[in-house]
């Protein structure tokens, strides 16, 4: 999966220019904050695809936004992916408001953002670097099943990525799974 | 020939490929779509061939690992009433769908989608109760367990026939159990608490209106009680709502209305509520695998018809049975996999008649390893009984039915044994800490209860040596003198309490019933008036008043008291059914019934009450009612004189 992704990490550096070419990622495009292409070529890169049909995506928001806040400054970009098809520009909008989501969100109406990163779920995490993904799997395990929650997380792997990442190290290679609902797949 | 032909029709039926339209879709309308649907608890819609189609995946997810539709008991439906549950054949049928690559089938073969209310399920309700005050639920956070009062509204006495909840938001709310309240204790907790409501994960002193358990769970339309069934609502209640509330990452505003529907006939079935549970809970850290059990010998016949189990997060697989007497055994529920945030109660689809003398059992069994996700101590400690989400609680409540004439025996059986297993918890406390003066007054006040008067003596003389000097210990020994009939042992040290303390109201009562009931009325009256001049709505005191008052005749004197007294605790029950004699003595025997029903159904195990009754059925005539009422008067308090006398005058009577 790594290798794979690094012979794309190249088409993904070409497509960082204002010229890039679009068809590479079709249909993925920006709502609010940055363009895609310059979203991509940020050098510590956090998609997060989530749902507003999804309860556990949703339950994570406050835990998001506190990464955010933490690790913003210190040169993390995130931003919230949408990648069911059924998903609208007002109604992706309207999700972040109610749940106080300031990242930039980006729709993936063909999905083309998740078969690059391989994300299948809500909530999932991808770490992308220089165009390589570090890192796809949960945000913690406080979900250890559907609707089953622990009473703190025991272990919180995107932020061990983050972590490890910022030290120049290379995150773990283990990419726990994540709960959550599986993105519907395109018609 | 006919049977290999039928079974091949069958065969080559269940081998064709299923379709939406024909196949699933009713078994989605019927169990998916109560909550899937616009509006509802589900975060999504399953309603159509799409809605299913583009999430096949997710489906195979929480069906084969039986997360949906959430449901506990391992029945599949079959002994449960409004089972969510699906059967293992409806399992494979979405299995054979999904891997034949979900197709939709003739849009001919579609049933009509189901229809779902509008607004309330039973028409335009009698009343609608509402949260006083909206709650804000945390964004983020273990799931928030919350009582809220809601006092009825002041219009009479009324009878519950039917209810519907409406969370308004189902996102948050995701359980509802109502409750109700004379005591005003919950008033008071809920006043201690600053925000709306106050936290709780146990009952306290609330109890289910008339023995019913009543509650919402996602998918759950309204209640409709059966003829003859339901529970009484008047202003001396309060209804107290228990939230179970999920955050869901944003703050969420709950604010939830139940509907009710009242008809003016009083039920003629009392259900009652009791549970096996146990308070000797001890799970040793890292254990995966630990039992706790209990078992009770029903001493009249009952009739099971619902069942509400009760454990916290590390809970994993509880066990209810019941052994008859003739040997035979039946499972009145078993719980693979508990989950705490799933806890609901079950209503039989055929009520189970277990007959007088069958032994119930409870058997859970804990996991208090690491591997329980659930555990809420990482790393694992040791667990005992009590009432916050790191304590363990071990329970299986039975909902059931008995003739009118059981019901108090059943109750006070029950009610006797509970007061049984908390004193033995406590003198095993006391066996620890025997010095402990609140251990050993409650141990002293569980003597009380169970009209113990040398237990009661024995503890109150403990607790005199550890406090020689107060005036609360010395009372608490002169109350457990009057009890053993020793009054001027009682007088002495309740005069000797009141001197050293002058102003202790509690003295003071006492040592007024103790004057009262050795004749000394005049001294006892003062004694009263002193206690009410400070305290008018002293219930202990009105009560006593009023009963001087009553009998002297002087009715009008009396009434006023016992209205004091039910003002301040609108479930003293002294006063309720001295209220209800009163109201017999001035002509009215209806009231006096209402009133005295009102008693046996807060506790039916009350003598007054029951001796009350009796003077009604002797003033109608019937003498066999008569003489069974005073029988049960005198069997829960054998040491009134006044019930023994009524007893043996019906004995007489019906000879």
């Amino acid at each position: 999966m790594k290798a794979l992704w690094l012979a794309l990490g190249a088409t993904l550096a070409s497509c960082a220019t204002p010229a890039g070419d679009p068809a590479t990622l079709p249909g993925a495009h920006s709502v609010t904050g940055l363009p895609l292409e310059e979203l991509l070529a940020e050098p510590r890169l956090v998609l997060v695809f989530i749902d507003p049909q999804c309860p556990i995506a949703n339950a994570y928001a406050p835990e998001l936004q506190r990464l955010q806040a933490e690790y913003g400054p210190r040169g993390v970009t995130f931003a919230l992916v949408h990648a069911d098809p059924e998903r609208s520009e007002a109604e992706v909008v309207a999700h972040a408001a109610a749940y106080g989501h300031t990242a930039p969100l980006v729709l993936d109406p063909e999905q083309a953002l998740a078969a690059r990163t391989g994300a299948t779920m809500t909530p999932e995490a991808c770490v992308l670097t220089g165009g390589e993904l570090v890192y796809r799997g949960r945000i913690d395990d406080r979900f250890f099943a559907l609707g089953k929650q622990r009473a703190a997380p025991t272990t919180r792997d995107l932020r061990d990525a983050l972590e490890a990442l910022l030290s120049g190290r290379t995150p773990a290679a283990d990419w726990p799974p994540a709960i959550g609902c599986h993105i519907p797949p395109r018609r | 020939m006919l049977i290999a032909l039928l079974a091949g029709l069958v065969l080559q039926d269940s081998g064709s490929t299923p379709t939406f339209t024909r196949d699933l879709a009713p078994v989605v309308y019927a169990r998916c779509a109560p909550c899937h649907r616009p509006g509802e608890a589900a975060p999504f819609s399953l309603l159509t061939h799409a809605d299913l189609a583009r999430r096949t995946k997710q489906l195979l997810t929480v069906l084969e690992g039986r997360y949906m539709p959430p449901w506990l008991p391992d029945d599949q439906g079959r002994v449960f009433k409004d089972a969510r549950a699906l059967s293992d054949e409806e399992l494979a049928l979405f299995q054979r769908w999904i891997e034949a690559g979900a197709p939709e089938g003739d849009p001919a073969d579609l049933p009509p989608p189901p229809t779902f209310p509008s607004g309330w399920g039973l028409g335009e309700p009698d009343l609608v109760l509402e949260m006083p005050e909206t709650y804000t639920l945390a964004a983020e956070g273990r799931d928030v367990y919350r009582n809220f009062v809601i006092p009825a509204p002041a219009k009479g006495r009324r009878y519950v026939r039917a209810l519907e909840f409406d969370p308004v938001n189902r996102a948050a709310v995701h359980h509802a159990v109502l409750f109700v309240d004379g005591t005003r204790l919950a008033r008071a907790e809920d006043r201690r608490d600053p925000a709306p409501g106050y936290e709780a994960m146990g009952l306290g002193l609330l109890r289910p209106p008339n023995g019913q358990f009543v509650s919402w769970t996602p998918g759950k339309g309204a209640i409709h009680y059966d003829e003859g069934i339901g529970w009484r609502l008047d202003e001396s209640l309060d209804v107290v709502l228990q939230l179970h509330m999920r955050p869901t990452g944003k703050p969420e505003p709950v604010r939830l209305k139940v509907a009710l529907y009242f008809t003016d006939e009083p039920p003629t079935k009392n259900a009652l509520a009791f549970r096996l549970w146990s308070r000797e809970i001890d799970i040793p850290p890292g254990e995966k695998s630990h039992l706790v059990t209990s078992d009770y010998t029903l001493p009249v016949d009952a009739l099971v018809y619902g069942t509400y189990p009760h454990a916290h997060y590390l809970g994993k697989d509880l066990r209810g049975w019941a052994t008859l007497p003739d040997g035979s055994e039946r499972e009145l529920i078993h719980i693979p996999s508990w989950d705490f945030n799933w806890q609901e109660e079950y209503f039989y689809k055929e009520p189970i008649a277990l007959p007088k003398g069958t032994v119930v059992h409870m058997r859970w069994e804990f996991d208090n390893s690491a591997e329980n996700p659930f555990n809420p101590s990482n790393p694992p400690v040791r667990v005992h009984h009590g009432f916050q989400s790191t304590d363990e609680m071990a329970e299986l409540q039975l909902q059931v039915l008995t003739s009118e004439w059981d019901r108090p025996i059943l109750w006070h059986d029950f009610v006797q044994l509970s007061f049984a297993v908390d004193q033995a918890n406590v003198e095993r406390g006391l066996e620890q800490m025997p010095k402990n003066q609140r251990l050993r007054d409650e141990a002293f006040k569980y003597c009380l209860r169970r009209r113990d008067a040398d237990g009661a003596l024995f503890h109150a003389r403990k607790l005199l040596e550890l406090a020689p000097q107060s005036s609360d210990a010395m009372t608490r020994v002169g109350q457990a003198l009057m009890m053993k009939q020793q009054l001027g042992e009682a007088v002495n040290l309740l005069e000797q309490a009141l001197a050293l303390e002058p102003n202790n109201g509690k003295a003071m009562v006492q040592l007024g019933r103790a004057r009262e009931l050795s004749g000394d009325e005049a001294r006892a009256q003062e004694l009263f008036g002193r206690v009410l001049a400070r305290d008018p709505g002293n219930f202990l005191a009105n009560g006593a008043v009023g009963e001087h008052w009553l009998a002297k005749g002087e009715r009008a004197r009396a009434r006023k008291h016992f209205e004091a007294a039910l003002a301040t605790n609108p479930e003293h029950l002294l006063s309720l059914w001295n209220l209800a004699r009163l109201e017999l003595e001035e002509g009215r025997p209806e009231a006096a019934s209402e009133l005295c029903m009102a008693v046996l159904e807060i506790s039916a195990d009350e003598g007054g009450a029951h001796f009350v009754l009796g003077l009604i059925a002797e003033q109608a005539g019937r003498a066999e009612d008569a003489l069974r009422r005073f029988e049960l008067a005198t069997r829960f308090e054998p040491r009134e004189k006044e019930f023994q006398a009524a007893r043996a005058r019906a004995a007489g009577d019906s000879k």
